[in-house]
């Protein structure tokens, strides 16, 4: 059973079709790739799914539920960009607790759930107060992927995600991602131009062509 | 040969710009000389209260220039941060570079016209007349400041973020955007309050130089600059002074961010 269902998705600019009748499944757990020369609609499938951009026809299902209409911070979607997006003005409690937060769960409940995504992502508590400009790279993606977890996201949304990481580190920082994305069984969509990176982190590797996706595979 | 070329050349390139730092700091350098040489002259000005009224005045028209920038700038950045609209471009050219440009005169001769004595809404020569002059030249300094922030924080992707966590659009703007911008936002309305200081033309022209009502530290130096020129210099200390001091805390606000 798919979690993510995308059916006959078209989304123009004028007379261009940049997403044309696009499909797309994934299932539980699945962590898929999607590739694609700049400017051909990569950012465009990823607004759709976010909900800034509302496709023109097709649809979006996310665990059973059509999206259409429904706001981005509804969807229970954890959008994940370059360098992880971590908040600079919080600590690493209040980044990790952010979404509660906002929720206005109580504190009691706030901490104790920090706690336990501390322990979920494999963090030591003395890092809480610290300021997340203090943190490594390894930390701030635990960070990011706790933060996200709060909220209990259907499904996560890489945007370039190894494409700050420094050459050397790069194979290294994807396995660990996927590694704690695949510990965490939600599904998971990576945006990404680098072939490397898309063998690194996915099972399954679409290039977007065309307005649509065809299954690929990378020769190492 | 090459060696001693690039000498020659680091020695004009160090010519020029030490000749524009002079020019720059002669003003400043020759009202402190004034001051100390003459520092008697201050007398009159401490026992002057039209003096005082003007320095009143300009501290609270420029303070509610401050409180209205400090309204509208939050609003009207995100709208052009964020949003898509006719004429964008132009518009925040009309809010930010053309105000900075505008000649004073005109800004002054405009809102004669427009809330003068011949117009429905009677504003010339009030306190309101001062704080309408000094609002359009001061507040494009902050909403340049925080627009330019927010486009960064825009381009970052971190608002993206808080969406996908929750937030609406009051929690973006309230718990990732303004206090992520909070360094700019102060360093963008200590400038508007410098210039708000500072301004003359267009409170000359539309508000006048009524003592005890509109006349501020400009317009009283202006007034009495070949009269009683000592008395004019104790004001311009006085209004470089508190520049100074705007520029160096807006300075020290920038410098510090980590952001």
């Amino acid at each position: 059973m798919p979690i993510v269902v995308i059916t006959q998705l078209v989304k123009a600019y004028g007379a261009h079709r940049v997403l044309d009748r696009l499909n797309l499944e994934i299932a539980a757990g699945e962590i898929v790739a999607l590739m694609g020369k700049s400017g051909v609609g990569k950012t465009t499938l990823l607004s759709c799914i976010l909900g800034f951009e509302k496709p023109d026809s097709g649809s979006i299902e996310i665990d059973g539920y059509d999206v259409a209409g429904v706001a981005i911070e509804e969807r229970r979607l954890a959008y994940v960009p370059q360098d992880y997006g971590l908040f600079p003005h919080l600590s690493v409690r209040d980044n990790i607790a952010f979404g509660m937060t906002i929720r206005k769960k109580p504190h009691t409940e706030i901490d104790q759930r920090v706690q336990e995504l501390l322990h979920t992502v494999e963090l030591p508590k003395i890092i809480l107060n610290r300021g997340v400009d203090r943190l490594s790279g390894g930390e701030r993606q635990r960070v990011a992927l706790a933060r996200a977890l709060a909220v209990e996201p259907k499904l996560f949304l890489f945007d370039e995600p190894l494409s700050a990481v420094d050459i050397e580190t790069r194979g290294e920082v994807g396995a660990e991602l996927r590694r704690n994305i695949k510990k965490l069984n939600i599904p998971a969509i990576v945006i990404t131009h680098d072939p490397n990176d898309a063998r690194t982190l996915a099972d399954t590797i679409y290039r977007l062509e065309g307005g649509v996706l065809q299954k690929t595979t990378i020769k190492a | 040969m090459e060696r001693h070329k690039k000498q020659y050349t680091e020695q004009v390139l160090t010519v020029f710009a030490f000749s524009w730092i002079a020019w720059f700091l002669f003003p400043i350098l020759f009202l402190i000389g004034a001051l100390v040489f003459k520092f008697s002259a201050l007398q009159p000005i401490i026992s002057d209260d039209r003096f005082w009224w003007a320095f009143i005045i300009s501290l609270i028209s420029a303070f509610v220039v401050v409180v209205l920038t400090a309204l509208f700038v939050v609003p009207t950045a995100y709208v052009f941060a964020y949003k898509e609209f006719r004429f964008k471009k132009f518009l925040e050219t009309l809010l930010i570079e053309i105000p900075q440009t505008l000649p004073p005169v005109a800004v002054g001769v405009i809102y004669v016209f427009a809330f003068g004595v011949h117009s429905p809404i009677h504003l010339a020569f009030t306190f309101a007349a001062v704080v309408i002059a000094k609002l359009i030249v001061s507040a494009p300094f902050a909403l340049g400041y925080v627009l330019r922030k927010f486009r960064e924080i825009r381009a970052s992707k971190i608002d993206l973020v808080a969406r996908s966590l929750g937030a609406n659009t009051y929690t973006v703007i309230f718990r990732v955007l303004v206090p992520m911008a909070r360094q700019d936002i102060i360093a963008g309305l200590t400038l508007a309050w410098a210039r708000a200081m500072g301004e003359f033309g267009g409170s000359l022209i539309f508000a006048g130089v009524i003592a005890y009502k509109t006349e501020i530290l400009p317009t009283y130096a202006n007034r009495i600059v070949h009269t009683d020129p000592f008395l004019a210099l104790g004001a311009t200390a006085i209004m470089v002074l508190f520049s100074i001091i705007a520029l160096t805390t807006a300075r020290i606000v920038l410098t510090k961010k980590k952001i």
